[in-house]
């Protein structure tokens, strides 16, 4: 572990420390925090991720570290789904774990393919989710769907291969209906924001420009890491 | 607001609007300029070993100026923005779903603000409309009898056309300052696609190329639906998909939108088009 990520009083400075506020909802991690030292179950020492913008290889990376994230967090939602999670409800949240399944795979196996190692399947901390809590699942994935929207459209920019460009954009389109879908389930007025005099926050859509959100790297990166154990960074970034 | 520093978002005040309409029209002359240039650059430096991969590619029509790109997607969102108009004013929307509609056709109202600013004295004159296709539709009748009210099968072909559409244009935006808002645009079709096939009772993303409209007259809108195989032509990357993961293969189809052609999106919409 890199020296930046740990505080001088030797504990771990984890990113996960902080609080993710992507789009309004805010995730606290003060509780786990607080019980990192006695729990055996979390391995503080993953090595650092860094994302190489280098070249597109940075890119596919960063699309797989966030694939990651999404199939794990849908297959943990789906292996004991809320109780309260109607019949309905499962199926739909099966079949978006299926397809970030499938992005996750894809991106691993475009890499590889190409040649090129991807970065190692990483560990996550969803503990900040409470899985026996429909509305508690549902926050957490339309932050989750609405970040990896904002994400693509932000590093869509990074990309110097048009194909992969294109290709990028056959996935942000899913992840987008994913949204909708996660928001219609939390709010049955409009998906597009989040009750009817919504936080202008949990907007999904600039009501002035008609603009779905970009992000950049950083802050994608930022919002993600309660999320990842290991510290993931950014090099050779445009500025 | 889900806006960040790097969006085109804080651009659209007129003053920077202009700049930014500028600077794509200079991008595109220095575009059409180097776009010789640009493959004997690129071709350069690729490896021996591909380039006769790689030279097909640019022995392709000259893909699309810019402004024709931009006005392409202009008619779109004019379709888009003019259909979600009527269809609220004519109460077709149940009263439960107003707020929604109401959100969509703003959204696509600025979409055709963003893209007549950018356009500029460029721009196309708008069409005119006929949502009934010469009467074949009538989706603004608020006596609809059918189940699956013909305003909101119509406005899923919009929809979906829609993403396919601005997917169809990224590579050839690639490089200009429009791409990111192109991208932008592109996901909030998305949004509204989904938002309007769960309406349907249709799952929100395609289930391969299944039309659930069963109007064969939209069976173009899911053309290649079903494709699960992406290619990387500079990584000689011809990837099926379906051998990378363990999930099925429809839900392989269904993480992966697929993009349609200018032409293949001007067929699609030349029912509703009068001039």
């Amino acid at each position: 572990m890199p020296s930046s990520s740990v505080r001088p009083d030797g504990s771990p400075a984890l990113s996960r420390r902080r609080f993710l506020q992507f789009g309004g909802v805010a995730l606290t991690a003060g509780a786990l925090a607080a019980c990192d030292s006695d729990d055996p179950g979390i391995d503080l020492d993953d090595e650092a991720v860094v994302f190489d913008f280098a070249d597109d290889f940075g890119v596919l990376n960063f699309a797989y570290a966030i694939e990651q994230l999404q199939a794990a967090f849908y297959t943990t939602v789906v292996s004991a789904p809320p109780r309260e999670a109607a019949e309905t409800e499962i199926e739909t949240l099966a079949a978006i774990r299926d397809h970030e399944t499938a992005h996750r795979d894809f991106f691993r196996g475009a890499i590889t393919t190409a040649g090129s190692t991807p970065i190692p399947a990483l560990r996550l901390d969803l503990r900040t989710v409470d899985f026996t809590s429909l509305a508690s699942v549902l926050a957490t994935a339309r932050v989750l769907e609405d970040l990896s929207v904002a994400a693509y459209n932000g590093a869509g920019l990074l990309l110097r291969d048009p194909d992969l460009l294109l290709i990028a954009g056959k996935i942000v389109s899913v992840e987008a209906r994913h949204a909708t879908v996660i928001r219609d389930l939390l709010a049955n007025d409009t998906p597009f924001a989040v009750g009817a005099e919504a936080d202008p926050a949990t907007q999904a859509v600039d009501p002035a420009t008609g603009f779905d959100a970009s992000l950049s790297v950083s802050a994608v990166l930022e919002a993600a890491a309660p999320f990842f154990i290991a510290d993931l960074s950014a090099a050779n970034l445009p500025s | 607001m889900p806006t960040s520093s790097d969006s085109l978002l804080g651009l659209l005040d007129e003053d920077h609007l202009q700049a930014l309409s500028d600077a794509v029209v200079d991008r595109r002359r220095a575009l059409a300029q180097a776009g010789r240039l640009g493959a004997k650059a690129l071709a350069a430096s690729v490896p021996l070993a591909l380039a006769s991969v790689a030279r097909p590619v640019f022995g392709q029509a000259m893909p699309p100026t810019v402004t024709e790109v931009l006005n392409f997607a202009l008619v779109l969102e004019r379709l888009e923005a003019e259909f979600y108009r009527l269809a609220n004013a004519a109460g077709v929307v149940p009263s439960t779903r107003e707020a929604a509609f109401e959100a969509i056709a703003a959204q696509e109202a600025a979409h055709v603000r963003f893209l007549e600013g950018m356009l500029g004295s460029d721009a196309d004159p708008a069409p005119t409309f006929d949502f009934t296709a010469e009467g074949r539709f009538d989706p603004f009748n608020p006596n609809d009898p059918r189940v699956n009210p013909t305003y909101l099968v119509l406005a899923q072909v919009f929809e979906d056309t829609g993403v396919r559409a601005y997917k169809g244009q990224v590579a050839n935006l690639f490089g200009t300052d429009v791409l990111g808002a192109a991208l932008q645009i592109h996901s909030v079709e998305a949004r509204h696609a989904a938002f309007i096939r769960t309406l349907l009772g249709s799952e929100a993303w395609l289930a391969g190329n299944t039309n659930t409209t069963e109007i064969s007259d939209f069976d173009p809108v899911y053309a290649r639906e079903q494709n699960v195989r992406q290619d990387v032509r500079s990584l000689q990357l011809r990837l099926d998909v379906p051998d990378l993961t363990s999930v099925s293969r429809s839900a392989v189809e269904a993480a992966f939108d697929e993009p349609l052609t200018i032409d293949e999106v001007q067929a699609i919409i030349a029912p509703f088009i009068v001039s």
